[in-house]
């Protein structure tokens, strides 16, 4: 068999047995919440067929071990259940939630990169000097930061002072509601981006292909960009393949704060109204993406870099 | 007697000439001494409700600074810089408590995945992988939601008990490349056991970096426990903790942005302050490593 399509299919084994694992944990933990189905999807005094009924088709007149076979099933099926709130599948909030996420998502990523690479690769060409140290500082308190007080502070000075951007998210007007949480779920990636690609670039900087480069009588220009800067974002994509596996799952606190649509605020409603089945549901889908994000990323690592061994 | 890598003259001297390292080191010392003798020092009892003394306006909102109330008063008329000296030490004791328990699992994780390598390196890794895989808020605010009565040993448990994955794998490659060492090899041919080898020879090399990752994880920690009790999930009330001051000062932002920026400036000095005292500590110990 050739190295790669082992490869593949080690990693995809051990991602299927990571679901799996997840889905055993998400069972446990729904399990231990004090919520009884039944009274919660038949309302106030249900005839006793009903609850016979409904406790024969979630298998909760079986044992703990078969009520997790039927549910890991029922999971395999693609069949999340009925949300015990807006009594409708669970696959279907999710759907309809999921594309809000991916916005907030993907444009959170983008302003990672679109201001921490070229702030790190700013503050690594001056390093010790007064930029890179901003830069560095900078960064360092944009670590420091929880994103819930950053999301604060944007919506006192640019929602409430300054009128600029609605407070929370409004109905048709789409794109001025992302603006300040996408702002908000960027800051720590704007942070982190920032100190990876400095770190990178200082040390390729000083390697001897750089200097061949420059030798040869290269622009900066053309050194920095195309034999730096190429070789320092190997780890920046690793990093976009995570957090936006991460992000996709739904940020819980910047969706709550910012009254946003999307799985995150759906999820924090869930637990806080004990909706089993709507915690089990976005639980499985955001650690699905985190699974599938790692699983591209090593792929990806491998492709990018000849030097990782197909182990 | 051990006497490597935290105690090396040479790693002292790199950290006391690395002033952005003590400037992290003199906002932890400050910020400790605050949450010991913060009760000592606080005016007034930081749940008592003043009505009577001016701490509320006629219409019930919070007063402004005053001689009675250094940093004015919150909407229930308490007394903020009482409340923030009490709550520097709920953060600190959930940070340093759920950093120990997340150091006694990474360390031991790492340890035994880096030094035995084959089946038990393969096993303990995937499972890392596996908690790394579960999205760990998610559970933290399902675990707060369910207890009866929330307390702080709770919070300190569930965010330890999630929070080790990172220390297990930096601790794993650094095993890793020590029990290649000559003076592991050393040990072995003169019949040091495996025991022997990782509690007196391989253990002692990790503490460096296990001081570094701690003082990242503190930081980190109270942000984790800042975000739990914004979510009404962390310490119960009334108990003060930074985030509990935050959730309750983000009704009023508008009209009296005080109370979000307080708690919200001193989440952000003492994570700055132990991030900083961490990088430090990574620069004297491995000054080679220029990264981050």
């Amino acid at each position: 068999m050739p190295p790669i399509v082992s490869f593949l299919g080690r990693r995809l084994a051990w991602s299927v047995i990571t679901l799996w694992f997840v889905v055993t944990l998400a069972f446990l933990m729904a399990y231990a919440l004090p919520a009884d189905p039944t009274k919660v999807l038949l309302g106030p005094h249900p005839s006793p067929q009903q609850i016979a009924k409904l406790k024969k088709q979630l298998c909760l007149d079986r044992s703990l071990l078969a009520q997790y076979g039927c549910f890991v099933g029922r999971i395999a099926r693609g069949d999340l259940g009925k949300s015990f709130n807006a009594k409708e599948p669970v696959a279907k909030i999710i759907a309809k939630r999921i594309g809000m996420t991916a916005k907030l998502a993907v444009s959170a990523v983008f302003l990672m990169v679109l201001i921490g690479v070229p702030l790190g690769v700013w503050a690594a060409l001056r390093r010790n000097q007064m930029a890179d140290t901003a830069i560095t500082t900078g960064g360092l308190l944009g670590m420091s930061t929880p994103t819930f007080f950053g999301g604060l502070l944007l919506l006192y000075v640019f929602g409430f002072q300054l009128g600029w951007f609605p407070i929370g998210y409004q109905k048709g007007h789409e794109l001025a509601s992302l603006v300040l949480p996408a702002f908000t779920m960027a800051i720590t990636g704007i942070a982190v981006y920032s100190r990876i690609v400095r770190g990178e670039m200082i040390e390729i900087m000083q390697e001897d292909y750089i200097r061949t480069a420059q030798a040869k009588g290269l622009s900066r220009r053309a050194v920095v960009v195309k034999h730096a800067l190429r070789n320092a974002l190997t780890p920046v994509v690793t990093m976009i393949g995570l957090d936006l596996g991460a992000l996709l799952g739904g940020a819980i606190i910047t969706e709550y704060l910012f009254q946003w649509p999307g799985l995150g605020r759906e999820a924090v409603k869930s637990i806080i109204t004990l909706d089993r089945p709507l915690i089990l549901g976005t639980v499985l889908v955001a650690s699905a993406f985190i699974v599938v994000a790692n699983l591209v990323v090593d792929v990806l690592y491998a492709a990018l870099d000849p030097r990782v061994r197909l182990e | 007697m051990y006497t490597g890598a935290v105690l090396d003259r040479r790693a002292l001297r790199r950290f006391t000439r690395n002033r952005p390292a003590l400037v992290g080191a003199g906002i932890v010392a400050i910020v400790l001494l605050l949450a010991i003798f913060g009760p000592m020092l606080a005016p007034h009892d930081p749940n008592e409700m003043h009505f009577e003394a001016d701490a509320l306006s006629a219409l019930g909102k919070p007063q402004g600074p005053s001689a009675e109330f250094p940093l004015g008063t919150d909407a229930a008329g308490r007394c903020v810089l009482s409340r923030l000296l009490y709550g520097a030490r709920v953060s600190l004791e959930v940070g340093i408590f759920a950093t120990a328990l997340a150091v006694g699992i990474g360390l031991w994780i790492g340890l035994l995945a880096g030094y035995y390598r084959k089946a038990t390196d393969a096993v303990l890794m995937r499972f890392t992988d596996m908690v790394l895989a579960f999205p760990f808020l998610l559970l933290v605010i399902t675990v707060a939601s369910m207890r009866e009565s929330s307390s702080m040993v709770d919070v300190f448990l569930v965010l330890g008990l999630t929070g080790w994955t990172t220390m297990g794998r930096v601790i794993r490659g650094k095993v890793l490349s020590l029990r290649e060492m000559e003076f592991v090899q050393a040990a072995r041919a003169v019949g040091a056991g495996n025991g022997r080898i990782i509690l007196r020879h391989i253990l002692p090399n990790v503490l460096g970096p296990t001081t570094v990752l701690a003082s990242v994880g503190i930081a980190g920690f109270i942000l984790s426990e800042a975000v739990l009790s914004y979510l009404g999930l962390g310490v119960p009330p009334p108990q003060a903790s930074w985030g509990a001051m935050l959730y309750e000062g983000q009704s009023l932002y508008t009209l009296a942005p005080r109370l979000i920026l307080i708690p919200g400036a001193a989440i952000v000095i003492t994570v700055l302050g132990f991030n900083l005292l961490g990088e430090g500590l990574r620069d004297a110990f491995d000054p080679k490593d220029k990264r981050g």
